[in-house]
């Protein structure tokens, strides 16, 4: 009897201390991220209106207003005469940004975010050139959708990304699109070498001010507003010859 | 005293080695301009954005025209004071090797205030020169990349909007005027010393080469000679493109160049009243 308790006991307390460990994810996760990619699949492009704010001590920008135009799979087009970084796989919405044919997806827990119960996927781009190492995809809610998500890139930056959605109407068809996102970016810190450069003063002046950036030190966060979505008005090709990559 | 400066400035200005300079840039501004639309533009953005670009989509025209004019400005600052030279170290030495103070200075006007006119055309024509290369560059840069915002890569990543510019521009001349007018100063005060102006032209290139080492080497006596060199406060242009804009060490470098200035001028003026004419 004893030594039934003093097995069962401390399983029990595992068990509880591990959050959802044991509770693995019912369902298959790429028929997850498969029904996460059904309400888009008749999405094949979209323009949106971005208002953006960057808060970052090593990048001093106002903020500013772009015109994105996105067409599937992955290619987009930014339009603004503002200087306008946008973070990457991230400030751009694409909802085949995890399509399970591309990804390698694998369950990790389930835990609660902000009062909603959502399971959390690791998922590694398949592709080579991808510059995340992979993510961490938090999904939950009904209908189910991306609430959060962290990307690791192979540089060292660690972005969490946490998305607020509103419903588009057009015509008859409703979109569930972010209305909101507050990107959190962790920079890694540099080490630089020595180069020819320490062999003279940096702040001299002739240094130009074009020495160019050195290592992003610390964090920063980037706020995105999305409003006057237009879906499925075929913009031109030509348009994202530029700029087309992820 | 007008008649006097206007006299000068027609010499000065049908000497044909005066647009030495305004040839020169005007060859040279448009051949980088076009090297930079033809694929250098390119190379700027692989070295500037290199590090923004791996988490960052950077969207806009980044590298426009303000950009271009901003990079001609620093880029400028060594070849600007040789032009200047040319016309500065000729204003006195060049009278004096061609002998004609021998019939300029017995007349009715002083020789302070002909040195005084002298020197007035010297800092005209560097104005003029300054404001030509700036006007040159912003110009066709704006002309071929196009207008937006201002990045500029110092100590992070600081971006002026667009409706600024002009402004930070026009002061950033007017202190680039004032730093290239030590320079004249310096040349007009070596050529008040000798008949032959080429002198004038090497010294006063020689001074600035030599200050630019020593602010350039990290070496403890250097720096600490740093404060005396007229060079040291070249810059004072490129503060205005800080954020805020440190108008407190702006007004001390404005305040420290026309010292320099009044030096190099004051000590022309006292040697040349003094000096023998003997050619």
């Amino acid at each position: 009897m004893y030594i039934a308790l003093l097995i069962i006991v401390p399983a029990l307390a595992m068990a509880q201390a591990r959050p959802d460990s044991g509770t693995h994810s019912k369902q298959d996760p790429r028929e997850i991220f498969h029904e996460l990619l059904r309400p888009y699949q008749t999405l094949n492009d979209y323009t949106v209106t971005i208002q953006a704010k960057v808060i970052m001590p090593a990048l001093r920008i106002p903020d500013f207003t772009a015109t994105l135009y996105f067409k599937k799979p992955d290619k987009f087009h930014i339009e603004t005469r503002n200087f306008a970084p946008i973070p990457r796989n991230s400030g751009v919405f694409n909802p085949f940004q995890f399509d399970p044919e591309k990804n390698r997806i694998a369950y990790e827990h389930s835990e609660n975010l902000d009062g909603t119960r959502a399971e959390v996927f690791r998922v590694e781009p398949r592709q080579s050139d991808s510059r995340i190492r992979f993510y961490y995809v938090w999904i939950g809610g009904s209908p189910k959708r991306i609430l959060q998500m962290e990307n690791h890139s192979y540089k060292g930056t660690k972005v969490l990304v946490r998305p607020n959605y509103k419903y588009v109407q057009q015509g008859v068809e409703k979109w569930l699109l972010p209305e909101k996102i507050h990107v959190h970016l962790t920079f890694p810190e540099g080490v630089r070498s020595p180069d020819s450069t320490s062999l003279s003063v940096k702040e001299t002046p002739f240094s130009r001010g074009l020495s160019g950036a050195d290592d992003m030190p610390g964090e920063g966060d980037v706020y995105i507003s999305y409003s006057e979505w237009r879906i499925n008005t075929g913009p031109d090709d030509r348009l994202f010859q530029k700029n087309q990559r992820r | 005293m007008i008649r006097l400066i206007w006299f000068e400035l027609v010499k000065t200005f049908t000497r044909w080695r005066t647009y030495i300079g305004f040839i020169a840039f005007g060859i040279i501004v448009p051949l980088v301009v076009l090297g930079l639309k033809l694929g250098g533009e390119k190379s700027f953005e692989r070295n500037l954005l290199a590090l923004l670009q791996n988490d960052f989509i950077i969207g806009g025209n980044v590298l426009n025209g303000w950009f271009f004019g901003f990079f001609f400005m620093g880029a400028l600052w060594v070849h600007v004071p040789i032009v200047l030279t040319i016309v500065a170290g000729d204003q006195i030495a060049g009278e004096g090797n061609a002998g004609t103070f021998r019939f300029l200075l017995p007349h009715a006007v002083s020789r302070t205030k002909i040195i005084i006119s002298k020197f007035i055309v010297t800092l005209i024509y560097t104005a003029i020169m300054v404001f030509f290369i700036g006007g040159l560059t912003l110009g066709l840069s704006l002309w071929a990349f196009g207008s937006g915002d201002l990045l500029i890569i110092r100590r992070g990543i600081l971006v002026i909007p667009e409706a600024r510019l002009p402004y930070h521009f026009l002061i950033a001349y007017g202190l680039a005027t004032l730093a290239m007018c030590v320079v004249s100063s310096l040349c007009f005060l070596f050529s008040s010393l000798t008949d032959n102006s080429i002198g004038p032209i090497i010294a006063t290139m020689a001074v600035i080469i030599v200050s630019i080492i020593i602010i350039t080497l990290p070496f403890a006596l250097f720096q600490t000679i740093r404060p005396y060199l007229f060079v040291n406060y070249f810059d004072a242009w490129h503060k205005v493109f800080e954020d805020p804009i440190p108008w407190d060490v702006i007004r001390s470098n404005i305040t420290i160049l026309t010292g320099f200035i009044v030096l190099f001028f004051v000590t022309s003026v006292a040697y040349f009243s003094r000096k023998d004419i003997l050619s």
